[in-house]
């Protein structure tokens, strides 16, 4: 009964935490399960302390089992409070203490501990919705075009294909931008804390950048090939039905490749717009208010040049693409109903998201990795005190077990040992207090006085 | 066994008071001086200056238990007691006595100071050690406001370290800037409070200055006149100087600054994409056949807009530069002239150079120098980055108006500057309470504390001595009885 007790004991500590981490782990490792191993950083977390609080247990249970004294036992009950304690509660102080600070600085404080914290099934949230949103998008400009949408959501990161076009798009979107607007001054910075002002905005856009243009993959047509029979190589048909040779990237004749797109290379110069992402939507009524009433004119204007608003959005466009200029595309749309300019960036065009939503994606597997420890969190601060609850009930079983074996009385301290050096039996004769001549006076008068009670404890104990 | 249990519960309640006691000393008394260092610190003024309360508290305990270690060495029990609860006492009145006499003669020196000027601004001290947590709050709503309106931190910022040339900004901790190598501020330099005053108040100097000296005259007109002179002065030092090695690498061909900025060839350039593009655009080029007909609806327009366009078309393709926009522009109008342009296109993209002094530095008069150096600054260092400081006024039917300050960005639209006298009162009252409250207001904190505390600390410290006598009379009476067998 003693033994299936102390068994049910530890099994409702550390292996019932871990069940109740990988619960609260499910719903992350569901969500984001294409990321594999990386999702199931608290689940491996509590199987590693279940594995080492097992071990501690089955060690100090044969120690009890084969201990002389029960100092012995105790030592190892105290070897399972200390183990379960401090690889629950010890560790996580330590992951609390040092992780916000690395944690925060490996995301330039875009995403805080606290956000992850609590809100870990949100975040994976979050970052599920990052990686749907890119499959989606370059699906549709026909980057990823070898599945069918359901299967790269499907597969998502597990898919090599979005792996790799994940790290392309962020390292040409790191090196063709961020990385140039952060060695062009305080600009970035400043947009970025809320100090987005008509100078800085200008300067973002003007100033000249040492871009480190980096080949950005793009489909810029779809064409199915053709394989020449005789000759191996493939071709598509223009319109005009001419035979245009396929070509790889670097402009040598394709002879090896199935029925698939065209790749082109685009250099891109990736503009402040595209590192926000979206669209900047700027009003025009602050600066048509001075004219009064404008409606009547506005109405006319709509009514003669409605039909060339497209062609004249192009035109700014393709003015603002020129190197002159921002060097890179920002589409302008013209809404004379709400009386605004909409900046759009180019980033769903190009299958890209926002120069942080980019860089979180990009890590996105190490960022999960971290949020997925958070489900342990909370349950393995609370297993740390079942542990030691449990751990102490294991060892006062283990020592009514040792007492019964011994054939000890169950209260207070052990009987006076059976033999010289067996056991830790409290000496009945109070050793002379006078002898430790290093004890101060006030020291000596208590030592002496605990002396002579734990002898009449003892002689108590021995009349009754 | 009933004498052990009376001996035992005797010793046991001896125990407890002598702990209880002890804790009303020393621990009691340092929970108040937390709680009024809490009380105390934060917000700007403060800071954590009041931290020094819990400090005196532990040195004063750690002194109290040396002082009780040194007493273990007398004989007579009493004697310690004495001994230590005379040592408690000593550091207790002493501490108060100091704390009153010092924060005291601080208050007055103050009030005195500078034949009196402070009197009406410094409260007394006796109404002081009353209300001095009041008075510590005070000043910290309009700081913040003041903070708020300008969009400005206490401590100053700058984002990203180097400036846009790639230079390296130096920070000076007296004045909390980061200057760069022409003197000015760095880049992304946003002011803290020191900086964000000492631009204002040059300001506002510079204008009474000013004023004083030309009375009736309109400073913004002189600091243009002066800056025009010595522009068109081939003689004058700024002439001379833009004639330098330092000035023509930053501003000369392939400068450092260049590339920053719309340059008159990079404005040609512009012009010239956009003309290409326009003139290859069927819409724009429609667009442009019907500007005389919407130009129409516009009353009071009395331009020759078929005559600008047809002009306009002509340039289009011709690489169009500002020059030949400003020919157009010039058969019509001469309100507008290729500088009108160019103080538009300055007013958003100007990049000053951190490595060549600016045109006002070589103003003859200080005073406009000052005010030059203030507007810069102040409008166009601070309209750049988010934090402007200085309204410009414009006169409206005889009514001075103000523009607005602070946060003007895309999305924000700036708040209403405060006053002149606003922000002179502000700034003297808070540099005054960062003369003597941070330094004196904990004193009077540990004086309080003292006051009220200091007397049940001696009284917990005696009292605890008593009873642990008690305890090891309890002790030696266990021992005797154990030794002539009375607890068997």
């Amino acid at each position: 009964m003693k033994t299936f007790l102390k068994i049910l004991l530890f099994v409702v500590s550390m292996p019932l935490m871990l069940v109740l981490v990988f619960l609260e782990s499910k719903y992350l490792i569901d969500t984001a399960g294409s990321y594999g191993i990386f999702v199931w950083g608290g689940v491996l977390v509590a199987a590693l302390v279940t594995v080492v609080c097992t071990l501690t247990y089955v060690i100090t249970a044969a120690q009890a089992h084969k201990a002389k004294t029960i100092k012995k036992v105790r030592v190892g009950t105290a070897a399972m409070v200390i183990v379960s304690l401090f690889f629950t509660v010890g560790v996580w102080r330590i992951i609390d203490a040092v992780l916000p600070d690395i944690f925060e600085n490996a995301t330039d404080h875009t995403i805080t501990f606290d956000m992850i914290r609590e809100d870990y099934n949100h975040r994976a949230d979050v970052h599920m919705n990052l990686l749907n949103t890119f499959i989606r998008e370059n699906y549709a400009n026909g980057t990823l075009d070898e599945m069918s949408l359901e299967e790269y959501l499907d597969e998502g990161y597990a898919n090599q294909e979005v792996r790799d076009l994940i790290a392309q798009r962020f390292t040409s979107m790191d090196a063709g931008g961020y990385k140039t607007f952060k060695a062009n001054g305080p600009w970035l910075d400043l947009a970025n804390s809320s100090r987005l002002t008509i100078p800085t905005l200008v300067h973002l856009i003007i100033n000249e950048r040492e871009t480190e243009a980096y080949p950005f993959y793009l489909i810029a047509e779809r064409v199915t090939y053709k394989k020449d029979p005789e000759t191996g190589a493939y071709y598509w048909l223009d319109d005009q039905g001419n035979r245009v040779p396929a070509k790889d990237k670097n402009g040598t004749n394709i002879y090896t490749i199935d029925d698939r797109s065209d790749d082109t290379l685009e250099m891109v110069n990736w503009t402040i717009l595209d590192m926000q992402g979206g669209t900047m939507n700027i009003s025009l009524e602050g600066l048509l208010s001075g004219l009064g009433d404008i409606s009547g004119i506005l109405g006319t204007v709509q009514s003669l040049v409605g039909n060339m608003i497209e062609g004249i959005e192009n035109a700014l466009a393709e003015f603002i693409a020129r190197p002159e200029v921002a060097g890179s595309y920002i589409f302008v749309d013209l809404d004379l109903d709400k009386l605004q300019v909409n900046l759009i960036s180019t980033t769903e065009e190009r299958g890209v998201l926002g120069y942080q939503n980019m860089a979180w994606f990009n890590s996105n597997h190490l960022l999960l990795l971290i949020t997925s420890l958070f489900p342990a969190r909370n349950i393995m601060y609370v297993f740390g005190a079942v542990g030691v609850l449990c751990s102490l009930c294991i060892g006062a079983i283990r020592e009514s077990q040792f007492r019964k074996r011994k054939g000890l009385k169950a209260d207070g301290e052990e009987a006076p040992a059976k033999s010289e050096g067996e056991g830790n039996a409290i000496p009945v004769t109070p050793a002379p207090v006078e002898e430790k001549s290093d004890l101060t006076p006030y020291m000596r008068t208590y030592a002496e006085a605990h002396q002579v009670y734990r002898s009449h404890l003892n002689k108590d104990q021995l009349n009754k | 066994m009933g004498k052990l249990k009376s001996i035992k519960s005797k010793m046991l309640w001896a125990r407890v008071f002598k702990l209880a006691f002890y804790g009303i000393g020393f621990p009691l008394l340092l929970w108040f001086l937390r709680e009024e260092k809490v009380a105390l610190n934060g917000g700007y003024v403060m800071g954590n200056s009041a931290d020094i309360i819990v400090y005196f508290g532990l040195i004063a305990w750690a002194v109290v238990l040396v002082a009780q270690l040194i007493a273990h060495l007398f004989r007579s029990k009493r004697g310690r007691q004495i001994f230590a609860t005379a040592v408690t006492l000593v550091v207790v009145l002493g501490s108060l006595v100091f704390c009153d006499l010092y924060a005291e003669k601080q208050i007055k020196d103050l009030r005195a100071a500078d034949d009196g000027a402070y009197a009406d601004k410094v409260a007394t001290y006796e109404d002081t050690v009353v209300k001095y947590h009041q008075y510590a709050k005070d000043l910290e709503a309009p700081l913040q406001h003041f903070l708020d309106v300008y969009n400005i931190e206490m401590t100053s910022q700058n984002k990203s370290g180097k400036n846009t040339d790639g230079t390296e900004p130096v920070y000076d901790t007296e004045d909390d800037a980061n200057y760069s190598p022409n003197g000015l501020y760095a880049d992304g330099y946003i002011f803290g409070y020191k900086a964000a005053k000492k631009v204002i108040l040059t300001y506002y100097d510079a204008r009474a200055a000013y004023q004083k000296a030309h009375p009736g005259a309109n400073i913004d007109e002189a600091l243009q006149a002066a800056l025009e002179a010595q522009e068109n002065d081939p003689s004058s030092s700024w002439s001379q100087y833009k004639r330098t090695k330092e000035y023509q690498d930053a501003y000369g061909p392939d400068g450092t600054a260049t590339k920053y900025y719309i340059t008159p060839e990079r404005l040609d350039q512009i012009l010239g994409a956009l003309g290409e593009v326009a003139s290859g655009n069927a819409q724009i080029g429609t667009l442009l056949d019907m500007v005389p007909l919407i130009g129409g609806f516009i009353s009071g327009l009395d331009i020759d807009l078929d005559a600008v366009v047809q002009a306009l078309k002509e340039n289009l393709n011709s690489g169009l530069t500002l020059a030949k926009l400003m020919d157009i522009v010039a058969q019509f109008t001469d309100a507008i002239n290729e500088d009108t342009i160019w103080d538009l296109v300055a007013q958003y993209s100007f990049y000053q150079s951190p490595t060549t002094k600016p045109a006002f530095s070589f103003l003859q008069d200080k005073t406009l120098a000052n005010y030059a150096w203030a507007k810069y600054e102040g409008m166009t260092h601070g309209g750049k980055v988010g934090s402007i400081l200085l309204p410009t006024e414009t006169e409206v039917d005889g009514q001075i108006q103000y523009s607005k300050v602070g946060c003007i960005t895309l999305s924000e639209s700036g708040s209403d500057p405060m006053s002149e006298s606003e922000l002179r009162n502000l700034f003297e009252n808070y540099d005054l309470a960062l003369r003597y409250m941070p330094k004196v207001y904990p004193l009077i904190g540990i004086r309080n504390v003292l006051v009220l505390y200091g007397a049940l600390c001696v009284f917990g410290v005696a009292v605890s001595y008593f009873f642990a006598r008690i305890e090891q009379k309890q002790l030696a009476l266990l021992c005797k009885a154990a030794k002539e067998g009375g607890l068997a």
